[in-house]
């Protein structure tokens, strides 16, 4: 939900500071999908990422790939797919909106801990 | 529907069902009022969906187990807790298992490819590939996960041809094979799975081969009308139609995918031959695929449909609450259901089971009639029958079923296209499945 978000964070290299980043996706047998971010400038890592789930810009397509689940409500589905392709847009605007007021000034994974507790 | 109007149409059926448990109805007993009681919030629940109707079945289990064994001797909690572990609970899990391995795998994806390279590119042909690839998916995997599947593959099709009449064939092909496809096989929806628990409850045994044998064709012909009638509706302008499809190396998983699957559907068919129970069986893939580490904790969780588990085990309750507590028996007395001929019954639940299952969920809405179809005391099997099976072909609206839904959301085609096919799908079923309840079902 939109309203959830209260803050945001660029990723910087550790190295050089640089927010140039890159996304390579790495899908290796066996293995959840993972994402790992190299620095543009000075092609260090960055960062790790597990996928959960991945949308693209076109969250119908995303949203077909995630269903793997039963349903059996065609209302509750409607409900699901007229949210999803809302929820998505309205996530993306709100979040550039945080990051031009200004984002957060600590490590990722102080933020992501901070979360897991709430 | 705002969260406010929610809590207060949640609160205002509360308010009815209790209320129904201390009318002065005539003939009905203490344990009856409150049965329906029950009954009367489970089918408000259901109908207008205002909490998850997944909620709804494991609140009506709740319910009873509270209510009824106070005033009823002989029946515990236990009674209805016995619905969670119901043979057609253990067989639509072991069915999910399968599903859940089939789709971690894409072995569906493996198959639709296989399809579609047989197909050729006429139009007509690829349409009756994906409606076939659909049918044969949505026997054995939830009718939702195979329309994601396909509409998927359909959907760079799809766009490269959307100004031609034949996308909204595409389109709506593939949710109608799906909901048609889950007719044939005890695990393919659920309403099948309620039918046959409260068949098999009043002591009318009906096994996957038998089932297969009744579903099956109607399957097959309804796919073949469908794929026909939507060539009528969307004739197309195009001359040829390319899919892109890809190879997948077939690993070790694969293998035993494949094999639990053939081994656990052979099991299923042959059960007269060993006399091995289905729900037995469908203990096979679970055990094969954890062992194994086909599947992980995560693909369990995110894959098995638990939510629908708990809805049947609901409707389950719901039946064994209106028979142990002479609900069901008042309701065939007071409304003369036995004075009907049973064609009459068979028509009237398949009726009600189109009209429901139009503009509600099609589990929730057999949940509600089969305890009463069962309670008819003639024809009881076709009338089970009847209404289970008929309640697939309601295909008429974007919300009548979760992959009508899915195809809608594409936005690419109007609900009107899928009104005028579905109407006319929704009656040609209807007359099929009497002939078919007519002519098979004993």
């Amino acid at each position: 939900m939109a309203s959830n978000f209260s803050y945001v964070r660029l990723e910087h290299c550790p190295k050089c500071g640089s927010t140039e980043c890159e996304n390579i996706f790495a899908l290796f047998p066996c293995r959840p999908v993972q994402v790992y971010v190299r620095c543009k400038k000075c092609g260090g890592f960055v960062a790790r990422y597990t996928l959960l789930r991945y949308t693209s810009d076109k969250p119908y397509e995303s949203l077909l790939s995630a269903i793997r689940c039963p349903c059996s409500s065609g209302r509750q589905m409607v409900r699901e797919l007229e949210a999803f392709s809302g929820e998505v847009e309205a996530d993306f605007k709100k979040v550039l909106e945080l990051l031009e007021s200004g984002e957060d000034k600590r490590k990722i994974e102080e933020i992501i801990a901070e979360r897991r507790g709430e | 529907m705002s969260q406010k109007r929610n809590v207060e149409l949640f609160f205002a059926i509360v308010a009815v069902s209790v209320i129904t448990m201390f009318l002065p109805i005539q003939g009905l007993s203490l344990a009856g009022k409150r049965a329906l009681g029950v009954f009367m919030f489970a089918a408000l629940c259901w109908i207008t969906e205002v909490i998850p109707i997944a909620a709804t079945g494991g609140i009506v289990v709740g319910l009873l187990a509270f209510l009824l064994p106070p005033v009823l001797n002989g029946v515990s909690v236990r009674t209805f807790y016995a619905a969670f572990s119901a043979p057609v609970i253990v067989l639509f899990a072991g069915g999910y298992f399968i599903a859940a391995a089939v789709q971690k795998y894409r072995m569906d994806g493996i198959f639709t490819a296989w399809i579609l390279r047989r197909t050729g590119t006429e139009p007509k042909m690829v349409l009756g590939g994906m409606m076939f690839a659909a049918a044969f998916l949505s026997m054995w995997m939830s009718n939702t996960a195979t329309t994601a599947l396909m509409i998927a593959v359909a959907l760079p099709v799809v766009r490269k041809i959307k100004d031609d009449p034949f996308s909204v064939a595409l389109l709506l092909g593939i949710p109608f094979a799906a909901n048609v496809g889950g007719i044939a096989t005890p695990i393919g929806t659920p309403p099948n799975a309620i039918a046959i628990e409260f068949l098999a409850d009043a002591g009318k045994k009906i096994s996957f081969g038998q089932w297969f044998m009744w579903g099956f064709p109607i399957t097959l012909a309804m796919t073949v009308i469908i794929w026909y009638l939507l060539r009528i509706f969307f004739q197309p302008k195009v001359k040829e139609i390319k899919f892109e499809t890809r190879d997948i190396k077939f690993t070790t998983n694969h293998k035993i995918v494949a094999i639990t699957f053939a081994v656990t559907a052979i099991l299923w068919f042959t059960e007269k031959l060993h006399g091995v129970s289905t729900s037995l069986v469908a203990m096979l893939p679970p055990a094969v695929f954890l062992i194994t580490g086909v599947l992980t904790r995560q693909d369990i969780k995110t894959s098995v449909g638990w939510d629908i588990l708990i809805l049947v085990a609901g409707g389950i309750a719901l039946g064994t609450g209106m028979k142990v507590s002479g609900l069901s028996e008042w309701i065939l007395t007071t409304f003369h259901l036995k004075a009907l001929s049973p064609v009459v019954v068979i028509l009237l639940f398949g009726i009600l089971s189109l009209a429901l299952s139009s503009f509600m969920s099609h589990t929730a809405a057999t949940n509600l009639l089969i305890p009463l179809a069962i309670s008819v005391g003639t024809s009881v099997s076709q009338v089970v029958v009847m209404t289970a099976l008929v309640s697939s072909c309601a295909m008429i609206f974007p919300v009548s079923t979760p992959p009508n839904a899915i195809a809608y959301g594409s936005g690419m085609i109007k609900s009107s296209d899928m009104n005028k096919a579905g109407v006319v799908i929704a009656l040609i079923g209807f007359i099929l499945n009497y002939v078919v309840v007519q002519l098979l079902v004993r």
